[in-house]
């Protein structure tokens, strides 16, 4: 039989992650893997739900993002609409998640990893980039 | 077909999730979004896993709760609380903190579920640790 059966049931199954707290506010981009697609899937929704609050800023921001890194995390595809600058007026609450989630449902391999991106815009926020849950809801393909 | 399929098979479905913690024993009250329910459910259970011991006190204490967030956050819906406003009130690494409804409560698909984590006083002896949150569902 197949190694992955519970991933035969169809429609989407949900995954929670972690991205961890940046070091500092002028750290530079910092860019590491949070998970492991189990099976072929389809990334449908990225939620993530931040510690505290983020003001975005012109000039010196931050770039957040999820990337294809493939199966050794060396990929650089961006899955497409999960990015967001936090410029002047794009900000974060703490009380409701982020929608990160790609325009269209973005396609991983069994193995490829899912790696964050905290990128440096100029000096960075004034504020270190808070810890984050991420919940991904995927649907096995 | 219905978009949820897995959420089709009867039973209790599990999720996981984190609560941030405090950088103070005084830090002032905080609500967290944590969890966003895939599927109409009914909440039956939540467990928070510190990662620190806790223990309450009378006066100056902490209360844990679970909110309805609504689908924006906005929700204020208090789905099941603990005071932790007596020293029988204790957690420890191994042992989790019980914050689960009195009766199922619904939530939408969508829905955002809230950890408060609300002071009186000057909050409890030590500051409150990050944790891990077990959330049993039923898909409905």
């Amino acid at each position: 039989m197949a190694k992955q059966q519970l991933y035969s049931i169809p429609g989407l199954h949900q995954a929670t992650t972690q991205t961890k707290v940046g070091g500092h506010a002028t750290e530079s981009t910092a860019t590491y893997g949070i998970w492991k697609a189990p099976c072929d899937c389809e990334i449908v929704n990225i939620y993530q739900f931040f510690d505290s609050a983020i003001t975005g800023a012109d000039s010196n921001s931050r770039t957040l993002s999820f990337i294809d890194g493939g199966t050794d995390g060396a990929g650089t595809a961006t899955l497409t609409g999960s990015s967001k600058a936090y410029t002047s007026g794009i900000n974060a609450a703490v009380t409701a998640p982020v929608d990160m989630s790609p325009t269209t449902p973005y396609k991983l391999d069994e193995g490829d990893i899912l790696v964050y991106s905290n990128a440096k815009v100029g000096t960075g926020l004034a504020a270190v980039v808070p810890r984050s849950v991420v919940q991904i809801a995927f649907k096995a393909v | 077909m219905a978009k949820q399929q897995l959420y089709s098979a009867p039973g209790l479905h599990s999720a996981t999730t984190y609560t941030p913690g405090t950088a103070a024993s005084d830090t002032a009250t905080a609500t967290f979004g944590v969890w966003r329910a895939p599927v109409t459910c009914k909440v039956e259970s939540i467990a928070v896993q510190f990662e620190g011991a806790l223990t309450g006190r009378a006066t100056n204490f902490r209360t844990f709760s679970f909110i309805d967030g609504s689908d924006d956050g906005s929700g204020a819906a208090v789905i099941a609380a603990v005071t932790a406003n007596a020293a029988t009130v204790t957690t420890s690494p191994l042992i989790p903190l019980d914050v689960s409804p009195a009766t199922p409560y619904t939530l939408d698909e969508g829905d955002i579920l809230q950890f408060s984590n609300a002071l009186t006083g000057n909050g409890l002896a030590v500051p409150v640790p990050c944790g891990t949150v077990t959330i049993g569902f039923r898909p409905v």
